[in-house]
């Protein structure tokens, strides 16, 4: 949890304009530590707030975190990768391994094969193979 | 951990605190204080004071380590 509060005060956790806010840091160490513990493991974290009522805890840059898909089983095809809400990013599998830069978050990989994966961007890279 | 945190709070000779409690949560009967004796009085400004807290495990749960290239946290 150590190193997910660090990651997060230095930019992981930052909005756009570069600012920590107590409720983001709390949502992306509940990510980070979750993505690298597993989903059975249990944090706690009390972001001292009303909700409604923004604390700028940090300020930082923007870091965002790279989601890397390497197709080693599916190399051909299209994947979709995207955000709840959002519009779904296109991948070519073909074309091999490549980054993706993100905000932290939970994303969704949809296959050719029309399977899902779930994929946390929270740290520096994250490999997902394919 | 808690003692150490509302202490903190308290005092309030922070405006802020933000604290990182990265370790096990383990209840343990013989260490229980039934009363917090040395308990602070309440600064007049410890009720503005912000707190942060993070748990790496919930009350009676065990932390865990993993490796971070060669740091272990």
């Amino acid at each position: 949890m150590t190193q997910a509060f660090l990651a997060g005060a230095k930019g992981y956790a930052a909005d756009e304009n570069g600012v920590v806010y107590a409720h983001n840091l709390r949502a992306y160490l509940y990510a980070a530590v979750k993505d690298k513990l597993g989903s059975d493991f249990e944090p706690d974290f009390d972001d001292g707030v009303d909700p409604g009522t923004p604390w700028e805890l940090f300020r930082a840059p923007r870091r965002l975190p790279k989601i890397v898909i390497k197709p080693v089983n599916l190399t051909a095809g299209k994947a979709m990768f995207r955000k709840r809400g959002a519009a779904p990013l296109e991948i070519d599998l073909a074309a091999g391994v490549q980054g993706i830069e993100v905000p932290y978050g939970y994303y969704a990989l949809t296959l050719p094969d029309g399977t899902e994966r779930d994929v946390t961007a929270a740290w520096e890279e994250k490999v997902v193979e394919v | 951990m808690i003692p150490l945190r509302e202490s903190l709070r308290l005092r309030a000779h922070f405006d802020e605190v933000v604290v990182v409690f990265d370790a096990c949560r383990d209840v343990l009967s013989y260490a229980t204080d039934g009363a917090w004796l040395d308990k602070p009085n309440a600064a007049p400004r410890s009720g503005q004071v912000k707190v942060f807290s993070s748990f790496a495990s919930k009350t009676g749960k065990k932390a865990k380590e993993i490796d971070f290239g060669g740091r272990v946290s």
